[in-house]
């Protein structure tokens, strides 16, 4: 509300160019505090802690924090290691904790720092009962619905990851063959498979996966009943990732109160500004504490639940009235290494016009390569998930 | 930049340097036989001043003398009087002449008293316009002279009081602030706001100055033989003479005893440029010395270091609790209704209480008692009209003033999703007054304003200020009178979404006050003049009410208990006159707070920060049961030492309470900020003040220069713990904690009320620091180091000039310059969430840019003609004339994964503007 108020003063009374970037003057020392992000999957799913260090403004880069040794420990001392399965990422999958436990992450970094959290017992996480969506001002607005009426949990957080179908502009059968020559490079149009002279589907079905970038959030405390219905995620109308189909994965995490007002504040501090009446930034106390360095800031919050996990497809079919399309346009041009050179060497070949006689190419036609090489935009490797 | 802006000054000194009156040249005379042009034409090349006189009637042959270095006046007392011509100056050096019956032209020097000037055919066209009727009867009761009381029962007392009212004889409204004095020996008095003085003097022969802004200057020679009332009537310098108005308050800069008090008329309010067109009488005030705002979108003051909820803001004495539109762009005070404006920020006098920074006291108008008249105004948001009149001729009036915007053509300027987007205010006034008889008169002030938004149709947003108040003024006798006011006022706002229907919420929140005051004015001696009274304050506060809207909606009702509280005060103050350079004013304020049932409270254990998990025991109350008792003497001392006529020393003590505290972690006045009262868990804020002036006053007074120090320590001032929850809290003592503050600074004030050129120059040197240092009452902030405040700008410089070509054509510049304000910038950045985010540790250890901003305005008059329907005006201007981006803040937000950081700015942008006034009658 705040926010929006904001964004009309700034509009109105501006109508142009009150928000500029803005580069600190000021250069931040390395601060290389330990960041503990993740959560303890008590069930048989995947438990990942993710451990990277604060770096300066000016130089925003992942550091992740490798050949650390983390373990889930009870309060009974039994202990489970998390493995480092990619630089920074210590995983376990299947833990399937006792929820009469209290449970705790420790850490001990390369550095010979010792970390632990603080001991939480299992909280309860009902089921996802559905994401759902609808049209919106022509967006598609995606909703996840939850309840828990033994009000055994109130506090919820939420991470989603959008997988989408990409289809190329333009089938092709054809590639670009650059040989060496004395008078220098030489250039040609030739089939990508010489045999079947086929259509190459590599280039043409692709797929992305982008995770959230926000912390989403919800508690039903003011409410009567136990129930969530919060929008989760949002389709821009026209966009392209509903050119084909799309997918929503959301993964749910059933919080304390601790918690939850952690990852507020942290959601304050660095999504909910930009307004006139922004608030203080506030400091991040987590549930992680340095044993061995005891006033040194650790930011992390680490308990324990059962994560639910929901996927959900969208066909463009669904969608009435979804207009995307991508803005390409192909050229013809003839197979020699000159027209290629003057032409060509900023698209790629999509079709052939051959000789009847012989099948040589004679010319061909070509696009830009965004439109006819969907690896530029995504993965071809069809996520495993996919229906 | 620091050249344009020295250039400036020096521009402004250069001008104020003319504009002395030439009255005590001297000039080399030789005249043998000569006409009175040859000697015009002589003291003319001599000197800057120059004759205006009707030649048909004034014609003077065979004038001999012969002299060097001869006084213009002496010269002209000599050569004149004889012919029976008499002459009089102006502070521009202009010199008129006239023959018979006289009409005064003001003169600020007591020098050329008992000579008086016909306006006769003269060379400025509006001369002749005020020289109605009303005119000559003024003029001619200088001469007279005056009995007061009765010959035959001349008292034992060597010392007689005389009293009355002042009124302006146009429109019959009373004159406040007006001085009223005698020089020998000096004694004087201002009148209250309702025009009223009481002036204890020695039996006897006196002359009586009485002077105000914007009024003409008047002498009354009276004879006091006994106790004795006498009513003035003073004319308005509206049109012609301007000029010759000196105003009361540079004299009140050098002979009061009170410090730190500002005083504008809302004529001075107006010529200001401001954005929109809009006069704003909030932001008029943020030129003055001492006074700061944390940016543009906020009109909430800081005063010599004080937060914006430690201003009493009283509208004819009824507390606006959000004198702001628009979210902060406007004040909600219709200029129209605006007589002045007083800021007190030093020395507060004890009959104000309960804020610790200022008190900030604009008093209106009251309406035409001798006919109907009206004005409208039209801006590019907002318009106004305004009707006042009598009820009973000359004893009861009524002024009603409304105003209201148009502004949602803007949002058809949007972009698409502020399409739907609504935005409405509206304030109405009405003000009236009765005289039942000469010792009785009565004073109604009603005051509405809402702002009512409606963003994008799914979050629609409200606030309201309703005030009331009447109040009774009864003279006993001269020696003593009173005035009693009850009322009340609330403010409310309430928020509603209906965004997600099972979540669909409306929160509100309101504060509602009654109040009682009894003031007593008692004129004791000459040397001893008494203030005193008591007043009383019942508060009852809904902290919060959220509950459902609609009837999918799954939200359940939850009442924040209501807050009650009783603030009572017993004032006293003396003004004593010790000899007639060394004035103090003595005050105490016995304030009390009873924080009221029914409440549950919650008991902490001590020594450890409250929190949520440490709470002992909750203590039932019941209705009405005191809970808790604040309280204790505060102090208000004023000395004040006149050197010579134009310079004095004054030093303040003040001491104060504050037991209302607004909630709001953001830096900006917000519009949804709560107010808390102190209750068991929430102890008041506390202040001290400790400063010393000096006042200076130039040609002839008509540049008044001030300097200040100050040092000021707040008690308990309340911050917040992180990420603390202020709305709908029903603990909220354990999301604050106390702090500690200190301000100092000096302020600096050179002022020209009168002449073509007129303004001030303001700079003040500050600082404010906070400090949060004990561990047991939550986490340490910087440490437990001393850090600067959101409103700490240490250099802050401000000048307002208008010129005025002529009567209707004035310029106005306002330039404005201070040092940035302090933020809190990331140390760092860390992956989270998907997204980079920024990591933050001290608080406010940088600062956003300068800021510069210069506004221009033109205001041109119609024509003058007294007897026609209308007079219109317009004003055109164009704020932040230089275009220049000021940063109103800077800050990093986390966006698709990266942290980007930002520069913002309310005004991008020239902003020009027009404006058209229309007065009716």
């Amino acid at each position: 509300m705040k926010k929006n108020i904001t964004y009309l003063l700034i509009c109105l009374l501006i109508l142009n160019g009150c928000k500029e970037k803005y580069i600190s003057p000021v250069i931040s020392k390395s601060t290389g505090y330990l960041v503990v992000e993740g959560s303890i999957n008590s069930g048989l799913g995947e438990t990942k802690i993710v451990l990277t260090r604060t770096s300066s403004l000016q130089n925003q880069i992942i550091n992740y924090e490798t050949g650390a040794k983390v373990y889930v420990e009870a309060e009974d001392n039994t202990a489970k290691p998390l493995l480092e399965s990619s630089p920074g990422n210590y995983s376990f999958t299947g833990l399937n904790l006792n929820s009469n436990q209290k449970y705790r992450i420790n850490i001990s970094t390369s550095d010979g720092r010792k970390y632990v959290s603080d001991f939480t017992s299992v909280i309860y996480n009902p089921p996802i009962d559905s994401v759902s969506w609808k049209r919106e001002n022509g967006d598609v607005q995606m909703y996840v619905n939850t309840h828990d009426f033994n009000n055994n949990t109130q506090y919820f957080q939420w991470e989603t990851a959008e997988t989408w179908e990409i289809h190329s502009g333009y089938l092709s059968s054809l590639k670009y063959k650059s040989t060496n020559s004395a008078k220098g490079t030489v250039y040609s149009t030739v089939f990508s498979d010489s045999i079947n002279k086929s259509i190459d589907y590599g280039k043409y079905f692709c797929w992305k996966t982008e995770p959230s970038t926000q912390i989403m959030t919800g508690a039903t405390v003011a409410l009567s009943k136990n129930v969530i219905n919060l929008p989760i995620a949002k389709i821009p109308v026209d966009s392209w990732k509903l050119n084909v189909k799309y997918s929503l994965f959301t993964r749910q995490f059933s919080l304390s109160k601790g918690k939850y007002e952690f990852l507020q504040r942290m959601k304050k501090n660095t999504e909910g500004t930009g307004s006139v009446f922004d608030a203080q930034p506030s400091q991040l106390n987590g549930n992680l504490h340095c044993t061995n360095f005891p006033s040194e800031l650790v930011i992390g919050y680490v308990e324990v639940c059962n994560v639910q996990e929901k996927r959900i497809f969208i066909n463009r079919k669904e969608v009435p009235d979804w207009n995307y399309y991508m803005p390409c346009s192909e050229i013809n041009i003839a197979n020699n290494s000159d027209s290629i050179q003057i032409h060509g060497l900023y698209l790629l070949p999509t079709y052939p016009e051959t000789n009847p006689m012989t099948g040589a190419i004679i010319s061909f036609f070509a696009a830009p390569p965004e439109c006819v090489d969907c690896r530029l935009r995504g993965s071809n490797v069809k996520p495993n998930f996919w229906q | 930049m620091k050249q344009t802006i020295l250039v400036f000054l020096l521009l402004c000194l250069f001008k104020l340097s003319n504009g002395q009156v030439d009255s005590i040249a001297k000039v080399d005379i030789n005249l043998h036989n000569a006409s009175l042009s040859e000697l015009v034409q002589q003291i003319e090349q001599q000197t800057e001043l120059r004759f205006y006189y009707d030649s048909t009637q004034i014609n003077i042959q065979s004038l001999n003398y012969v002299g060097t270095k001869v006084n213009v006046s002496v010269l002209l007392n000599s050569l004149l009087k004889p012919e029976n011509i008499y002459f009089s100056f102006d502070l521009e050096n202009h010199v008129f002449l006239s023959k018979g019956i006289a009409v005064a032209i003001v003169i600020p020097n007591t020098y050329f008293s008992g000579k008086q000037a016909v306006s006769s055919t003269m060379a400025d066209e509006t001369i002749n316009e005020i020289a109605d009727n009303t005119q000559i009867q003024a003029s001619l009761s200088d001469k007279k002279i005056y009995e007061i009381g009765e010959r035959a029962q001349a008292s034992s007392h060597s010392i007689v009081t005389m009293a009355g009212y002042l009124k302006d004889i146009k429109t019959g409204e009373p004159v406040a602030g007006a001085s009223i004095y005698i020089d020998k020996p000096r004694i004087g008095v201002t009148t209250d706001q309702n025009g009223y003085y009481s002036i204890s003097l020695p039996r006897g022969k006196h002359i009586l100055n009485v002077q105000s802004l914007g009024m003409r200057d008047i002498k009354r020679q009276v004879v006091l033989y006994s106790d004795g009332k006498m009513n003035i009537d003073l004319t308005s310098s509206i049109m012609s003479l301007k000029r010759v108005v000196i105003s009361s308050q540079k004299m009140s800069n050098v002979r009061g005893a009170v410090m730190g008090v500002q005083k504008l008329d809302i004529k001075t309010v107006k010529q200001v440029p401001v954005v929109f067109g809009e006069a704003d009488v909030l932001r008029v005030v943020t030129t003055l010395p001492g006074v700061k705002t944390v940016g543009e979108a906020s009109t909430g003051l800081n005063v010599r270091g004080g937060a914006s909820d430690q201003n009493l803001i009283l509208f004819n004495d009824a507390t606006i609790y959000n004198p702001t539109h628009f979210f902060g762009m406007f004040s909600a005070f219709n200029p129209e209704l605006i007589n002045n404006i007083e800021l007190y920020k030093s020395s507060i006098p004890a009959n104000f209480g309960g804020r610790l920074s200022s008190v900030l006291d604009i008093n209106s108008r009251e309406g035409n008692k001798k006919e109907f008249t009206g004005s409208a105004g039209i801006g590019l948001l907002t318009s106004r009209v305004n009707i006042e009149g009598p009820i009973i001729k000359d004893r009861s009036s009524f002024i009603l003033g409304g105003r209201s915007t148009y502004s949602n053509w803007l949002f058809d300027l949007l972009p698409d999703q502020y399409k739907n987007s609504k935005a409405n205010f509206y304030d109405v006034n009405l003000i009236a007054n009765h005289q039942i008889d000469k010792n009785n008169t009565i004073y109604l002030t009603t005051y509405l304003s809402k702002d009512q938004f409606n963003l994008n149709s799914d979050t629609a947003y409200g606030y309201s200020n309703n005030n009331i108040s009447l109040k009774w003024k009864h003279i006993f006798n001269n020696k003593l009178n009173a005035l009693f006011s009850v009322g009340n006022d609330q403010y409310q706002y309430q928020i509603s979404s209906q965004h997600l229907p099972i979540a669909a919420y409306q929160v509100g929140f309101d504060i509602n006050q009654s109040y009682f005051k009894a003031l007593f004015n008692y004129n004791y001696t000459n040397k001893h003049s008494f203030e005193y009274g008591l007043s009383s304050l019942y508060y009852t506060l809904h902290p919060g009410t959220y509950q459902p809207l609609g009837t999918k909606s799954l939200v359940t009702r939850d009442v924040v208990a209501t807050e009650q509280a009783l603030e009572s005060a017993l004032f006293f103050t003396d003004h004593y006159t010790i000899s007639s350079a060394l004035k103090l004013d003595a005050g105490i304020r016995l304030a009390m707070f009873n924080s009221l049932g029914a409440q549950n409270v919650n008991v902490y254990p001590d020594g450890i920060p409250k929190t949520e998990d440490n709470i002992l025991r909750s203590v039932v109350y019941g209705s009405g049961k005191i809970m808790k008792t604040y309280g204790g003497p505060e102090y208000r001392l004023g000395l004040r030492y006149v050197i010579d006529e134009t310079l004095s020393i004054k030093a303040g003590y003040n001491t104060q309470q504050q037991f209302i505290h607004s909630l709001s972690n953001t830096t900006a006045m917000a519009p949804t900020d709560i107010w808390k009262l102190s209750d068991p868990n929430i102890k008041p804020q506390t202040g001290d003040q400790i400063s010393l002036g000096i006042y200076k006053n130039l040609k002839s007074n008509t540049i008044e220069t001030s300097l200040e120090v100050y040092y000021k320590n707040i008690d308990n001032y309340l911050d917040y713990k992180s990420g603390a929850k202020l709305v709908m809290n029903h603990h909220i003592e354990t999301d604050v904690f106390e702090t500690k503050g200190k301000a100092y600074g000096v302020e600096l004030l050179i002022k020209k009320n009168a002449g073509k050129l007129n303004g001030w120059i303001s700079y003040t040197w500050s600082r404010v620091l906070l400090k949060m240092n004990d561990p047991t009452v939550g986490e340490l902030i910087n440490n437990g180091n001393y850090y600067p405040s959101n409103y700490d700008k240490p250099n802050d410089v401000n000048i307002i000039a208008n010129y005025r070509f002529s009567h209707r054509f004035s310029i106005s510049v306002n330039g404005n310059y201070s040092t940035g304000r302090p933020i809190t910038l990331p140390i760092g950045v860390f992956s989270y969430g998907g997204s980079m985010r920024t990591l933050y540790a001290d608080r406010n250890a940088y600062r956003i840019p300068d800021y510069f901003r210069t506004d221009f305005s033109m205001n041109i008059e119609g024509n003058h003609k007294v007897h026609q329907l209308t007079h219109n005006s317009w004003s055109i201007g164009v704020y932040n004339l230089t275009g220049r981006k000021n940063p109103y803040s800077v800050y990093y937000v986390s966006e698709n994964g990266a942290v980007n950081g930002y520069k913002l700015s309310i005004f991008g942008n020239a902003i020009p503007y027009i404006n058209l006034n229309i007065k009716f009658k």
